[in-house]
């Protein structure tokens, strides 16, 4: 039978097999792009509009408070501003893991890709701080629109970033070839998490029963298994398919770079512009 | 002028070059509305941005700085005693920098092929017009 001829696609591309900005991995699709870098932009475009709409009903609602805590009581920007910078700092932390694999240095590629998700760890204990915080002050979900749209917003906002967290920690036990490798990161990262939230239930009185001694003994216990996983992730052997694993990372890292600008997007928004929001509506209904 | 300044070639947007075989070589000739200055310029964006195929670790720094930079500028321009018919839209420009340099360094968009520029465009667009509708609609029913 004889073979139908190549279609010819814009951009001169027919039948070409797709390549990767990230890996040269080849895929044979139509348009000559990878079908999962295309559905991934795809994605980020609806969370586009998922978001929006949140954005805007936070907006809509904004000074319809009818009664307190309002914005200008409560949002601390310098706080913010400090996870802010952190998330962005988490944004250069994986393009630069992107980075190390595409130029085949893999151990860079893990170490920039766990950096990734512990500044995205961080930034989820600053974001458990300041909505106990509100707690303590009285706004809750139920307390008025603000307490609402607020913790909507930026509960999903968290929910996105801890599922971000999850598929970074993925693609660094992917990198790891041998089980000292994997016993290494395991440690390091339980060790982390260990050490966080003991601090947080420590300083901030949010776990009860982890204060005092209890956080400390955590805390060294988390120290030390950080050490002995960095230890054990010091001598990497070679990561195991790196081209398959460079897209993956890119992937990822599309999905992480979207959270950090919709957060760009809320800081402006939320905390900067609405700050010092007050009565509104209150005031004009005389309370 | 402005015609040469948002002129696109056929797949990628500004007629700069994008590799160091593009910069050097003396057969194309760029066009930009400013002459030297910018071919100069485009050459130093190009050792940058374009180590051999994707932009160095230091660019991507050079960029984090920026973000960072931009996000101080953001938090100092929140203390200026000026109203916020003047502040808001100043902090929602910083913003709007900061969202394209992400998506456009950190997500490689400015190195992608354009079908995924028109993609999230899209999602990114309807979003926007989304949220203004909702938003007049509802400063309409309040007065």
């Amino acid at each position: 039978m004889a073979q139908a001829p190549a279609a010819t696609y814009p951009h001169g591309q027919a039948n070409l097999p797709a390549e990767s900005h990230a890996s040269g991995h080849a895929e044979n699709t139509s348009t000559g792009l990878g079908h999962r870098k295309l559905l991934m932009w795809t994605f980020l475009g609806s969370e586009c509009m998922f978001f929006g709409s949140l954005i805007a009903t936070y907006l809509v609602y904004r000074n319809q408070n009818l009664n307190g805590p309002y914005p200008s009581e409560i949002i601390d920007v310098p706080i913010t501003s400090l996870s802010t910078f952190v998330l962005l700092m988490s944004s250069l932390a994986m393009v630069l893991a992107l980075n190390g694999i595409q130029r085949n240095k893999p151990r860079l590629g893990r170490f920039w890709t766990l950096m990734t998700a512990a500044l995205g760890s961080v930034f989820l204990f600053f974001q458990v701080f300041e909505f106990h915080e509100f707690a303590i002050h009285g706004l809750t979900p139920r307390t008025n629109l603000f307490g609402t749209t607020f913790f909507t917003l930026t509960g999903f906002h968290g929910a996105h970033v801890t599922l971000g967290v999850v598929l970074l920690l993925i693609m660094a036990f992917v990198f790891s070839r041998s089980g000292r490798e994997k016993l290494g990161l395991v440690l390091a990262v339980s060790g982390f998490y260990a050490v966080g939230v003991a601090l947080l239930a420590h300083f901030f009185k949010i776990i009860p029963p982890i204060v005092g001694a209890p956080a400390f003994v955590i805390t060294a216990l988390g120290l030390a298994a950080m050490a002995g996983g960095g230890y054990l992730l010091a001598k990497p052997a070679a990561v195991r398919n790196v081209k398959a694993v460079s897209e993956n990372l890119e992937i990822t890292g599309l999905y992480w770079h979207f959270v950090d600008i919709v957060w760009i997007v809320i800081f402006t928004v939320v905390y900067l512009i609405s700050a010092n929001d007050g009565l509104g509506l209150a005031q004009g209904l005389g309370h | 002028m402005l015609g040469s300044l948002f002129w696109q070639s056929s797949d990628r947007y500004f007629q700069l070059p994008k590799t160091y075989a593009e910069a050097e070589s003396p057969a194309r000739k760029y066009e930009n509305p400013f002459g030297r200055l910018v071919d100069r310029m485009s050459r130093m964006w190009v050792r940058l941005s374009s180590g051999d195929r994707h932009p160095t670790a230091g660019f991507y720094v050079i960029v984090g700085v920026v973000l960072t930079v931009i996000t101080a500028i953001e938090v100092w321009a929140f203390t200026w005693p000026f109203g916020k018919a003047v502040i808001n839209p100043i902090l929602l420009a910083l913003s709007a920098v900061k969202f394209v340099m992400v998506i456009g360094f950190f997500m490689h968009l400015r190195f992608e092929h354009p079908l995924f520029t028109r993609v999230f465009a899209a999602g990114l667009i309807l979003a926007i017009a989304i949220s203004l509708s909702l938003l007049a609609l509802f400063f309409k029913l309040n007065g």
